[in-house]
């Protein structure tokens, strides 16, 4: 059972977060989105969400991605608004942070400019970060990426292995989540960052057992904090498809892993064990439903949002391609 | 019609000489044409299955790879495909077919395809590209043998047109001329010999 922190300086937030999801949209919109018979279709249908006062700034629906931006911009201004905690507010932007930095990486290492790449959502200018990599004042960097920068550098030359950069970055990125939600001291943080890299690290599990890659690459990819223990993951790898639903049967994640794992087995596809990963984790941000204070609700409508506009991606990418409503369907997580 | 030739002795041995050169060269490159029909029609039926394979594979894979990206955003995906792994290296080789050039692919692959993390990152995109990674073979086949077909269905048109101008233009105009130069020859010949009949006859008449 989590401890909340029951903040009663939230009680505006969180009535604001409450008006604010009855507008999320809703299972049957997406459905008749999907159904619609063309994108320009499915595009009108977003004019009756809070979506509508974007559709006269684009000239096409393939232009999907700048009312996502838009949405995305807003909901971010929105969650620093309500959200008290400053501390909370940078851990949400970090994420953005460890793109900028991958790509100012990825830019240095390649002697190439990707800077249209940056996202601008994160705590640190990214161009200002680029100068210092430029000028090697490694010393400048703000002091959480200040070893990793540096180590991912060094690693690379030794190596020249592509995914450093991402896998060194992911793992500092969950540690430094653990280790900041531990000082803001919400147990709803921490254990939803615990159930994040769970479900990272059970997705790499069987990743990596589906493409047969060595031991060394799972242990590599698994990230540190979870609630069981990556060296579990490892030692199962080589166990057979049939039982290995079964290993897991005394953790919360037997069901996701029994359904998830017999359909990767059998078809080949990521795509129920995904959805089940997705539905779990909105299960696990449900629980703040019937709470009246405190952070949390404003965290899991923060989450909620960037689900709904993953989803929404998801439909507009298959109705420019003409891919059946079922397929599309398939892909949809069945609670939003 | 008739070549622009004087019709002379030797003109006529040489065409006939030609005649015989012109009508075996036609005959050669019929059965070329008819070799390099044969040879395509069975790269035909032989690329068929190839490219329906490709194709199938192909289709699943950008479904798999448009869903894979469509839960990340745009950036995201060109970020994780920032630092490639894998090194694909072409080498063209020639050969030869019925004296027509056609090329080999071959494709050298080196380091791993997959060059990302595994935190923003769908395992439905690892799966469509190990399906790109398996058919990237038949794709170069695939390329090589349809460029294959589009030299010898290039061959097969100029050896038509060859074979359409002897059959149809230099073997009739030969004969034609042959035909003219004869009967020019015989007709010389004739009024020769009346002449001298008639030389004849006023000489017998003194």
């Amino acid at each position: 059972m989590i401890h909340w922190s029951e903040d009663v300086e939230y009680a505006y937030a969180v009535g604001r977060v409450r008006a604010l999801e009855s507008k999320l949209v809703t299972k049957q919109t997406l459905d008749r989105m999907v159904d619609a018979s063309d994108e320009v279709e499915a595009m009108k249908l977003l004019s009756d969400t809070p979506y509508g006062v974007y559709l006269s700034e684009i000239h096409s629906p393939s232009d999907f991605e700048k009312i996502l931006k838009f949405e995305q911009a807003k909901i971010l201004d929105l969650f620093e608004e309500l959200c008290l905690d400053e501390r909370i507010v940078k851990l949400f932007r970090l994420k953005y942070d460890v793109h900028n930095v991958k790509v100012l990486l990825k830019c240095y290492i390649l002697k190439q400019d990707f800077t249209h790449l940056f996202s601008a959502f994160g705590n640190f200018d990214a161009e200002k970060l680029k100068t210092l990599l430029e000028e090697e004042r490694y010393d400048r960097f703000p002091p959480e990426f200040q070893s990793t920068v540096t180590k991912i550098i060094e690693d690379y030359y030794h190596r020249s292995d592509p995914r450093i950069v991402d896998l060194v970055m992911d793992a500092e990125m969950f540690t430094l989540y653990l280790k900041r939600s531990k000082e803001i001291d919400i147990e709803f943080l921490y254990r939803l960052f615990q159930t994040m890299i769970d479900l990272t690290n059970l997705r790499t599990f069987f990743r990596v057992k589906w493409l047969k890659e060595e031991k060394e690459v799972l242990r590599s990819g698994l990230l540190y904090g979870g609630t069981s223990s990556p060296d579990y993951l490892i030692d199962l790898i080589d166990e057979p498809w049939e039982i290995l639903s079964h290993k897991f049967f005394a953790t919360p994640y037997f069901e996701l892993i029994e359904h998830g794992s017999d359909y990767l087995h059998s078809e080949d596809s990521f795509v129920r064990l995904e959805k089940l990963c997705d539905d779990y984790l909105i299960d696990f941000l449900r629980q703040t439903k019937l709470l009246t204070f405190g952070v949390e609700p404003v965290v899991a409508y923060l989450l909620a949002k960037e689900n709904e506009l993953k989803t929404l991606r998801m439909v507009f990418v298959g109705k420019l391609n003409k891919i059946e409503p079922k397929d599309i369907k398939e892909r949809l997580p069945e609670n939003l | 019609m008739k070549l622009e030739v004087n019709p002379t002795r030797m003109e006529l041995l040489k065409l006939k000489k030609r005649l015989v050169l012109a009508q075996r060269g036609h005959k050669l490159l019929k059965d070329k044409q008819d070799e390099l029909m044969k040879r395509l029609l069975e790269a035909i039926s032989e690329i068929r299955s190839l490219r329906q394979r490709v194709e199938t594979e192909l289709t699943k894979v950008n479904k798999r790879f448009l869903f894979a990206v469509a839960g990340m955003s745009r950036n995201a995906v060109e970020e994780s495909f920032l630092l490639p792994g894998m090194k694909v290296t072409v080498e063209v080789e020639r050969t030869y077919l019925m004296n027509v050039r056609i090329p080999i692919f071959k494709c050298l692959t080196e380091g791993k395809i997959h060059c990302y993390g595994f935190v923003d990152t769908s395992g439905e995109l690892d799966a469509s590209l190990v399906h790109l990674e398996k058919i990237l073979k038949d794709l170069f086949e695939l390329a090589a043998k349809e460029k294959t077909i589009e030299l010898l269905a290039d061959e097969i048109e100029k050896t038509r047109r060859r074979v359409n101008a002897l059959e149809y233009v230099l073997i009739p105009n030969i004969e034609d001329t042959i035909r003219y130069i004869t009967m020019k020859l015989a007709e010389i010949e004739r009024s020769d010999l009346s002449r001298l009949m008639r030389v004849k006859e006023i000489v017998r008449a003194h």
